[in-house]
């Protein structure tokens, strides 16, 4: 309840300064360019890599990609590039 | 980016293959660990193909043994392997190196000079070799050249006859164009002389040019005697005489002319040999037989080779061995008698001036003595006999004077 509670706070903080909300949550950024790169920031760990299928761990929940031809053009520590034909992206909490 | 690209060529980066279950596993460590990745693909057969740097595979391979993962190497890239490649090939590279400084060095130093417009006065060889005097010769350091001026200076110091030299190098060679001063008119000499008689003759033709003729036509003269004199007006002035005085000279010659000669007449028949000469000493290799002639004459011609001052001491001789044959020829009075007057006209003709000219041939003496024939010839020839000979001039002489003084003595 009380982390909950902090991060309701935080929520609301964010709201009112009209900032990002990523930039005070611990929460992932997303960014899909049309189907053909995906970057993810904010990610912990890889789950799975496949040709047609990408799970990334995050802070909270997992991130699927599905496509075709997927390639890890790079990743660091907490971010990854993602490149191919993506069919569709799934936030899993 | 080219950055990134840049970066990467230069620490050295390695495509390799990782095959394993728990690949996603070793992503995530390696990323921890600050080993970078890129381009992650799945193939076809169930591996993972990425890219990292060299140096990085270090730190990649507990992380692969952990996993239980295999790594296979497809490519390496970039200049720590071209570096390690080419060090490989290090005597190649070294030959190609030698290749472009032989090349550089080769196409700096002077190969050829040429001299263009030394005909008249001078020739090629005196310009060449004041040229190279100043440094221009085979072998010179292209780089340690002065100017073209200075060297045109240096060079028309160094050769007086010329009034213009250029001076133009074109790759390898030394182009060096002169022009060579014409000489002025030369004056005519002005000392006193007179023209004197070199050998006792009759005169036939007398031309004078300057000066005063003391002969005439048909007039004998010894040597010695004065033809045409310089001094004219009885000594008052004197000139440089010049002339030509054409006079009669006799020359006896004496030649004995044998009528039985012996020839030696080649019957055309003949062997070749084939030597190697080891210092001198020959040795035959081809060409083997006695040779059969009684009589023959032998023709070596050694043949050497030679590699600049060197000379090889093992050389080539062929030797033709040509039969000859003595043949008796007599010849008859009258043919002994023109070849002899033949021998003589060619005597006399080194006896007399560069004009001279045989007018007639008399036979004084004819005998025939043991097969031999005894002649003496008379020959007149006609020559150029002046001599010049210069002269102080006597002071003006007081002939005049004294003889009018002598009475009152």
């Amino acid at each position: 309840m009380r982390a909950s509670w902090r991060q309701h706070v935080k929520k609301l903080a964010a709201e009112m300064l009209e900032v990002p909300k990523d930039s005070i949550l611990n929460v992932p950024r997303i960014t899909l360019i049309g189907g053909l790169q995906l970057y993810v920031e904010n990610f912990q760990n890889v789950i799975e890599f496949r040709d047609d299928l990408l799970r990334l761990g995050l802070t909270k929940g997992e991130l699927h990609v599905f496509g075709e031809r997927l390639v890890i053009k790079h990743i660091f520590p907490t971010e990854v590039v993602i490149e191919g034909t993506i069919s569709g992206v799934k936030y899993l909490d | 980016m080219l950055s990134k690209k840049l970066h990467d060529f230069w620490r050295g980066y390695v495509v390799v293959t990782l095959l394993g279950e728990h690949v996603p596993q070793v992503l995530n460590q390696a990323t921890a660990r600050g080993i970078a990745l890129w381009e992650v693909q799945q193939v076809p057969k169930g591996g993972y193909r990425l890219q990292m740097h060299r140096d990085d595979v270090g730190k990649l391979l507990p992380i692969l043994k952990q996993n239980k993962t295999k790594i296979r190497f497809e490519r390496k890239l970039g200049l720590p392997f071209l570096t390690w490649r080419a060090w490989r090939r290090k005597f190649f590279l070294a030959g190609a190196l030698t290749f472009l400084i032989s090349l550089y060095a080769l196409t700096s130093v002077v190969w050829e000079v040429e001299v263009e417009g030394a005909e008249k006065r001078i020739s090629p060889e005196t310009v060449k070799q004041a040229a190279a005097e100043i440094g221009l010769k085979r072998g010179a350091w292209i780089g340690n050249l002065p100017d073209a001026d200075i060297l045109q200076e240096e060079l028309q110091n160094k050769v007086p006859e010329l009034t213009w030299a250029g001076i133009q190098i074109q790759g390898t060679k030394v182009k060096i164009q002169v022009v060579e001063k014409i000489d002025g008119v030369k004056p005519q000499p002005t000392y006193p002389q007179d023209i004197k008689a070199a050998k006792t003759a009759t005169v036939r033709e007398i031309f004078v040019h300057k000066g005063k003729a003391l002969v005439k036509r048909g007039e004998t003269v010894q040597a010695g005697q004065p033809l045409i004199t310089g001094a004219l007006g009885e000594g008052k002035s004197h000139v440089h005489a010049t002339g030509i005085v054409r006079a009669a000279v006799w020359y006896e010659s004496k030649i004995q002319i044998p009528l039985k000669t012996e020839r030696k007449k080649y019957t055309g028949a003949s062997v070749e040999k084939h030597f190697l000469t080891f210092w001198g000493y020959p040795i035959q290799i081809w060409g083997y037989g006695k040779l059969q002639f009684k009589q023959m004459e032998e023709l070596p011609e050694d043949k050497a080779l030679e590699i600049g001052d060197f000379v090889f001491p093992i050389q080539y001789r062929h030797t033709v061995y040509r039969e000859v044959e003595t043949e008796q020829v007599a010849i008859t009075e009258a043919d002994a008698l023109s070849r002899g007057m033949q021998l003589i006209a060619a005597d006399v003709a080194t006896k007399m001036g560069k004009d001279g000219k045989i007018e007639t041939q008399k036979v004084l003496q004819k005998q025939l003595k043991d097969g031999k024939l005894d002649i003496k010839v008379l020959n007149v020839v006609v020559e150029d006999i002046g001599i010049p000979q210069s002269y102080t001039p006597a002071p003006p002489s007081e002939t005049t004077n004294e003889q009018a003084k002598k009475p009152t003595q």
